[in-house]
């Protein structure tokens, strides 16, 4: 019997790791995801294919993708395989976009790498959709990997590219090199203190967008927001990245700031709102994964200003993740509806506040 | 051979007019510009507003038929990009290339390419594809070492090794 997502997720001391628990500016900057778009050469895009054709394209990419050999855990899953659970999963850990998931219909696929943290979607917006997920912000290192699958498949595929306007993309806002950065930030801080526009300002003018917590077409949730360059043209890749690297330390500065300003007030609001967010996330007996999300984000500002000494940055990444609906039926070990999803979370999340560190 | 006028004989003839007279007899006649004056017709007109107007509807009619063009490779027309925000197939791009370039210059501030060294399409020879792979396995043989993975990093020693031996035989073929 062949491993499906349910396997590969279950255990939860793993649930967090894509995200910063140590490390400079981890308190901030929570984890980083760096996408190339590219379409195969001789097929016409989403837009215009019909379900024979993005059969043929998606059956063309399994052959070929099926001869790299970058890691022994590497899989290839066609959604219409999985069940409903085992995509929203994948869906919930960041590896497939919401559209692949719950969106878009017709043959849709991902190629995978747990240990490289590497996915391809394959039918999604674009043939294909290669990512790399990781901690903090090691935007270099991210690159340098996502470019080596990219070009282990650009050996093995003929990418749609023009001389002119670099690869082809199905919608002109990431046409060229493709590329999307997006550093997922926690600035509870900002938010708080009302000076999150400011960053909203400044991001529009250095043409950067900001998305909420999923990404693309997603809400602004638990204060988390996912930074992202928008240009992908006539700049080449390392100098779109360089861009966000300048960027970056700026908006960590600016949460850093309001962070101090206000442990210098001793202002009692921030702190009893952490506290608050305890006594409840403590005590509840039902609780829906948005709330949940709201006041682990509280619980994650809180541990990071040292009000919450006994309690570590990684058991809060790690509730983030298994709070999610897919992951609270997956600890459960079985499908629950959301009345009994919400006691399940609340039960969760209790015993593991309780924990002796 | 040039066509006199008919009246006078010497210029030649450039209107043409059929007479029909009270019984309904038709004649016709060929006569220069000054004797077809002196026989009652009007001279040629200069063009109306409205002669103008047409005109310019059936050149705008010419443009915005330029504007549906389709792509002959997957049938997109412009007007369906603009209203899905997605082309059709890759040759629209150069189907559309007169508002793509403006369209990319207005969201991105430019509308070509700037290729990186790295890049698949900078065509690069198979020993540079070779050297990348090492580097690439070197990299893989460092973290899967860190994680304590013991069997992947022989593997990937074993490699690494095949290569070296291969890009040094190459070199010696190449020196």
């Amino acid at each position: 019997m062949a491993e499906t997502p349910r396997d590969w997720f279950s255990a939860p001391a793993t649930a967090g790791n894509w995200m910063a628990s140590d490390g400079p500016d981890s308190d901030v900057v929570v984890t980083t995801r760096i996408r190339l778009a590219r379409n195969v050469a001789g097929f016409p895009f989403r837009a215009r294919m019909n379900k024979a054709r993005a059969t043929e394209v998606e059956s063309h990419l399994k052959e070929r993708l099926a001869t790299l050999d970058f890691a022994q855990d590497q899989a290839y899953l066609r959604l219409a395989d999985l069940t409903p659970l085992d995509v929203e999963l994948l869906f919930e850990r960041h590896w497939i976009s919401k559209d692949l998931a719950r969106e878009l219909d017709g043959p849709r696929a991902v190629f995978f790498s747990r240990q490289r943290q590497v996915s391809v979607m394959v039918n999604e917006e674009d043939h294909l959709r290669l990512q790399i997920l990781g901690p903090g912000r090691n935007l270099e290192g991210l690159l340098d990997q996502l470019r080596d699958v990219d070009h282990l498949i650009g050996e093995r595929v003929a990418y749609a590219y023009h001389p002119r306007f670099g690869y082809l993309t199905s919608c002109p806002t990431n046409v060229g090199t493709g590329l999307r950065v997006s550093v997922m930030l926690h600035l509870p801080a900002l938010v708080y203190s009302k000076e999150i526009e400011k960053v909203f300002d400044a991001a529009a003018k250095m043409k950067l967008a900001v998305r909420g917590y999923y990404g693309e077409g997603t809400s602004y949730l638990g204060d988390f927001f996912q930074v992202s360059n928008q240009v992908t043209l006539g700049r080449g890749v390392d100098r779109l990245l360089g861009d966000l690297t300048k960027v970056l330390p700026k908006l960590v500065e600016f949460e850093h700031d309001v962070r101090r300003t206000i442990a210098k007030e001793g202002s009692k609001g921030l702190e009893d709102r952490v506290w608050r967010a305890f006594g409840v996330l403590s005590h509840a007996r039902r609780i829906a994964s948005q709330e949940a999300l709201e006041l682990l984000s509280q619980l994650r500002l809180g541990v990071c200003l040292g009000f919450l000494p006994h309690l570590a940055l990684k058991t809060v990444n790690e509730l983030l993740v298994l709070s999610q609906p897919a992951h609270v039926q997956l600890l459960a070990g079985k499908e629950l509806d959301d009345e009994k999803r919400d006691v399940a979370r609340a039960d969760y999340i209790r015993q593991r506040l309780a924990e002796k560190p | 051979m040039t066509e006199y006028c008919q009246r006078c004989q010497k210029e030649a003839a450039k209107v043409h007019v059929t007479e029909i007279d009270k019984d309904g007899a038709k004649a016709l006649l060929h006569l220069c510009e000054e004797c077809a004056k002196g026989h009652g017709l009007p001279a040629p007109t200069p063009p109306t507003v409205l002669a103008v107007f047409k005109e310019l509807v059936d050149k705008a009619n010419t443009v915005s038929r330029t504007r549906d063009r389709q792509c002959p490779e997957c049938g997109t027309t412009f007007a369906e990009f603009k209203a899905k925000g997605r082309f059709g197939c890759a040759h629209d791009y150069e189907v559309f290339l007169a508002r793509v370039v403006p369209l990319l210059d207005r969201i991105h501030g430019a509308s070509e390419h700037v290729a990186d060294s790295d890049a698949i399409a900078s065509k690069k020879n198979s020993s540079d594809s070779a050297a990348h792979e090492l580097k690439r396995l070197r990299r893989d043989l460092q973290r899967v070492v860190k994680s304590e993975a013991y069997e992947e990093a022989a593997r990937l020693r074993d490699r690494i090794q095949a290569l070296e031996k291969e890009l040094a035989e190459g070199h010696q073929l190449d020196g």
